[in-house]
């Protein structure tokens, strides 16, 4: 049989050398443990370790926009409270101009239907002036002056950014950006005296659109001392197409929400996904790793035992 | 037919062999833990011709008894050969994984504070700016979020830089050439130089006279191994037991002389700080750049990490690869910055900028355009991630971040859309940073580095292996069993106890004469 000689300086050498890496195992074994984490550092496990960078980069996105669609959200339902009590502001104008076609109706009620317009014209305005916060909401991208304002007596104006150019857009994942906004004039319109073509010859006039329009001209009618009917029933025509104008931005707004709702557990569930991942990736099985380091330190003891064992005896002890 | 008192002489011979068999054994046990220490052996033969006055033929026919050729050690060249090999190869992956460990400390993305995190708060506090851009408070967090990373980036580059002088030294400082850890291992490599040449002339002179000197050739066998802790080293065997040792082809020790040492000479660039000459005591030149012959051994390792070796694992790697991040990041973000609109806090109510390059109203008096977001914090001209910083102008007043694209008019302070821009920046595939956004460059960047220290790693614990096996065979020639020299002291105790007994019986029989002649 071969053997090896061996010597008084190596069995030590090797004693001490194997005691070390049963110990820095177990101390590896407990560091795992009572981080909870299976890497450190990105040699540990290369790949577990992209795949972590990797997912904190999506997680860090995905609660930005989750942040992005709450904000949004909150917008939304103050736009969409505002836009129902302006439908309610326009049924009981219809109502009230209704009372006024009346062929009973006097004078005196036309004043007192008049001033009960004029302060439905005060209400929608203040609905115009609607804030999320210290936003505007319907001011387009202008969200700090207010955008409706009354020059004068009886005129309302809209300063902020025309229909059109007016989105303000969040962004909900990756490259999606959705409009949180509706155009301010588009719903509630504006009536005043503005001197349109920049021309100083031509005298200024009443101008505007919408319903604020409608609410105006209906106010200044019935502020006649001779109100026309004519003109009252044709405002009555226009209520109803202000009214499929603010139904039309209701559904808009139904529709925004929805997307922003799916949106939200769509990235409620990749979350949930990320974070499963990231765990498989960096977490420790603990059970595993528990029983491991059991069997880690069970090592270290019997070798424990056996190098004592090994160290003592030699031919002195039997002389 | 020997003389009478024949048997007294090599009774007394056999007494002093036993006597010197047991010193060596006292030897052997003492120096059972020494490191280094080759057990010895004593050379016994039978003796053939102890005098010059004794008839040939008589002596191969009678016992003339024992006598001590040497003493001689225990030891394999070729295992000492492969051991200093095999040496040289686990401290140069030892070094290279002590580094790459550090450099993944430095450089580490999986904790809650490297790039990566801040980048993404950055990014986020932007998205944040979008929705609300005439927010004092946000645009402060975007600010604040930007000094993070740059903090952060700084850092980083600091640590490496640190990392890298400490190991190599800087040009541009002079001081930390001499201080390095590549220096103080050449003084010491250059030291034990010194000592082979000095313990190769005083073997010279032992063996030249006959005598074997164990214990120098055992301290010089002892240097040899950690001379090969340091650099890849050629040892040849020569006449009366000198060693000749070369890096390469170059001569560093021949016989009593030290023929050529190493230097450290400051290098051009700081890719190179140090570059390591072998120059001799006459003042010539033997290799101008070392480099190439230093493949192996710490110094090896050091010289690789502190290098700039594309093909390696090297600090300058990782610094210029974080460079190029630092840049092309502020680059996207500036030109998303300078191609939008800030608000003018100056005036009551705030308003969007009237950007000189591209004014809303250029009848109406001029702002400045907007300024860069990042700019460099020494004014060299170019952006590293050691001199990246939020320009002040932003940080004194974070109303100065343009959120707001150039189409909006001076009221529309509400328009986030060129913050959102920047946002999404982070989208944004970059070509020189190989066509990955940022941090899609820091997964790569920390897969890399993973991959490059686990392969040092590996390699090291593959090494130790190898060294553990190659030990425990020199060990088994050269170390000291116990158990063999206790049993060889009960042997040469039993001999010397035997011999005794032979002088007694000799001296005996020699009183039987000479009484019977009184």
């Amino acid at each position: 049989m071969e053997f090896t000689r061996i010597t008084n300086r190596y069995t030590s050498e090797n004693i001490v050398n194997n005691l070390l890496i049963n110990r820095s195992k177990l101390v590896n074994l407990q560091e795992q443990i009572s981080s909870g984490k299976r890497i450190k550092k990105a040699s540990d496990d290369v790949l577990a370790s992209i795949s972590v960078v990797s997912t904190n980069n999506s997680l860090g996105k995905i609660d930005n926009y989750l942040k992005n669609v709450t904000n949004a959200q909150g917008e939304l339902e103050t736009a969409e409270k505002a836009l129902l009590t302006s439908i309610d502001s326009i049924h009981t104008t219809k109502e009230l101009t209704l009372q006024a076609l009346n062929a009973s109706s006097g004078p005196e009620e036309m004043t007192i239907i008049n001033s009960q317009i004029k302060q439905i014209i005060e209400q929608v305005k203040d609905l115009g002036n609607t804030k999320y916060g210290t936003t505007f909401i319907f001011g387009g991208l202008q969200t700090e002056p207010t955008p409706f304002t009354s020059p004068a007596t009886g005129e309302v104006q809209y300063n902020g950014s025309p229909d059109g150019s007016h989105e303000r857009r969040v962004e909900i994942s990756d490259g999606v950006t959705i409009p949180v906004n509706l155009s301010g004039d588009a719903i509630f319109g504006e009536y005043y005296t503005g001197d349109h073509d920049n021309d100083i010859l031509t005298p200024d006039t009443l101008d505007g659109q919408g319903l604020l329009k409608t609410l105006i001209s209906l106010s200044n009618e019935l502020g006649q001392a001779n109100p026309d009917k004519d003109i009252i029933r044709q405002q009555l025509d226009n209520l109803n197409t202000d009214l499929q104008t603010v139904l039309n931005a209701q559904a808009e707004l139904g529709s925004l929400s929805s997307r922003l709702e799916m949106t939200k557990t769509n990235l409620e569930d990749d979350q949930l996904n990320l974070t499963q991942i990231k765990s498989g990736a960096e977490d420790i099985d603990m059970a595993k790793t528990i029983s491991e380091l059991q069997f880690q330190q069970t090592a270290l003891q019997a070798s424990l035992q056996v190098s004592a064992q090994v160290i003592q005896p030699s031919l002195l002890d039997y002389m | 037919m020997p003389s009478t008192l024949y048997g007294i002489y090599n009774a007394q011979r056999a007494l002093s062999l036993n006597q010197a068999a047991i010193d060596i054994i006292n030897s052997n046990v003492a120096n059972m833990n020494t490191a280094g220490y080759s057990k010895q052996r004593l050379e016994i033969s039978q003796a053939i011709n102890v005098s010059p006055y004794q008839n040939p033929i008589d002596a191969t026919q009678s016992g003339m008894g024992a006598i001590i050729d040497s003493v001689s050690r225990n030891r394999d060249v070729f295992l000492d050969n492969s051991l200093r090999k095999e040496t040289t190869d686990l401290n140069y992956y030892k070094e290279y994984t002590n580094n790459a460990i550090q450099l993944e400390n430095i450089v580490n993305e999986l904790d809650d504070t490297g790039l990566n995190k801040t980048l993404n708060d950055f990014y986020n506090s932007l998205s944040q700016l979008a929705s609300n851009p005439n927010d004092y408070v946000i645009r402060n967090s975007v600010v604040q979020n930007a000094i993070t990373l740059t903090t952060t980036f700084n850092n980083t580059y600091t640590s490496l830089q640190n990392a890298k002088t400490g190991l190599v030294g800087d040009i541009t400082q002079p001081d930390t050439l001499a201080q390095s850890k590549l220096s103080i291992d050449i003084n010491d490599l250059n030291n034990k130089l010194s000592a082979v040449a000095n313990l190769n002339k005083q073997i010279n002179l032992s063996t030249s006279q006959g005598m074997t000197p164990n214990a120098l050739l055992d301290q010089r066998d002892q240097l040899l191994d950690q001379i090969s802790e340091y650099i890849p080293i050629n040892i040849t065997n020569e006449s009366n037991n000198t060693v000749t040792l070369k890096l390469g082809s170059v001569e560093l020790v021949k016989g009593n002389e030290r023929t050529g040492f190493l230097e450290i000479q400051a290098g051009l660039t700081n890719d190179n700080p140090s570059i390591v000459q072998i120059k001799n005591d006459g003042g010539s030149t033997l290799s101008s750049n070392a480099y190439s012959l230093i493949t192996s051994g710490k110094i090896g390792a050091t010289l690789q990490v502190g290098g700039s070796d594309a093909s390696k694992l090297t600090i300058k790697g990782l610094i210029d690869s974080l460079n190029t991040l630092a840049s092309e990041f502020a680059n996207a973000v500036n030109t998303i910055q300078t191609g939008g609109r800030y608000i003018d806090s100056s005036v009551n109510p705030k308003e969007l900028s009237n950007n000189t390059t591209n004014p809303i109203d250029g009848t109406l008096p001029l702002d400045a355009d907007p300024e860069d977001f990042f700019v460099d914090s020494d004014s060299s001209g170019t952006i590293t991630a050691g001199n990246i910083s939020v320009n002040a102008v932003i940080s004194d007043d974070p109303y100065q971040i343009a959120a707001a694209a150039l189409t909006s008019d001076f009221t529309e302070t509400g328009d986030g859309s060129n913050a959102l821009s920047m946002s999404q920046a982070r989208n944004q595939s970059i070509a020189l940073l190989g066509g990955a956004t940022t941090q899609g460059y820091i997964t790569n960047f920390t897969g890399r580095l993973g991959t490059q220290s686990k392969n040092v790693q590996d390699n090291y614990d593959i090494k130790n292996n190898i060294l553990q096996q190659v030990i425990q065979k020199r060990e088994s020639v050269i170390g000291v069993n116990l158990d063999e020299e206790l049993t060889d002291l009960v042997r040469f105790q039993r001999s010397y106890e035997a011999s005794a007994k032979v002088m007694q019986t000799i001296s005996q029989t020699l009183t039987t004469i000479i009484n019977m002649m009184g």
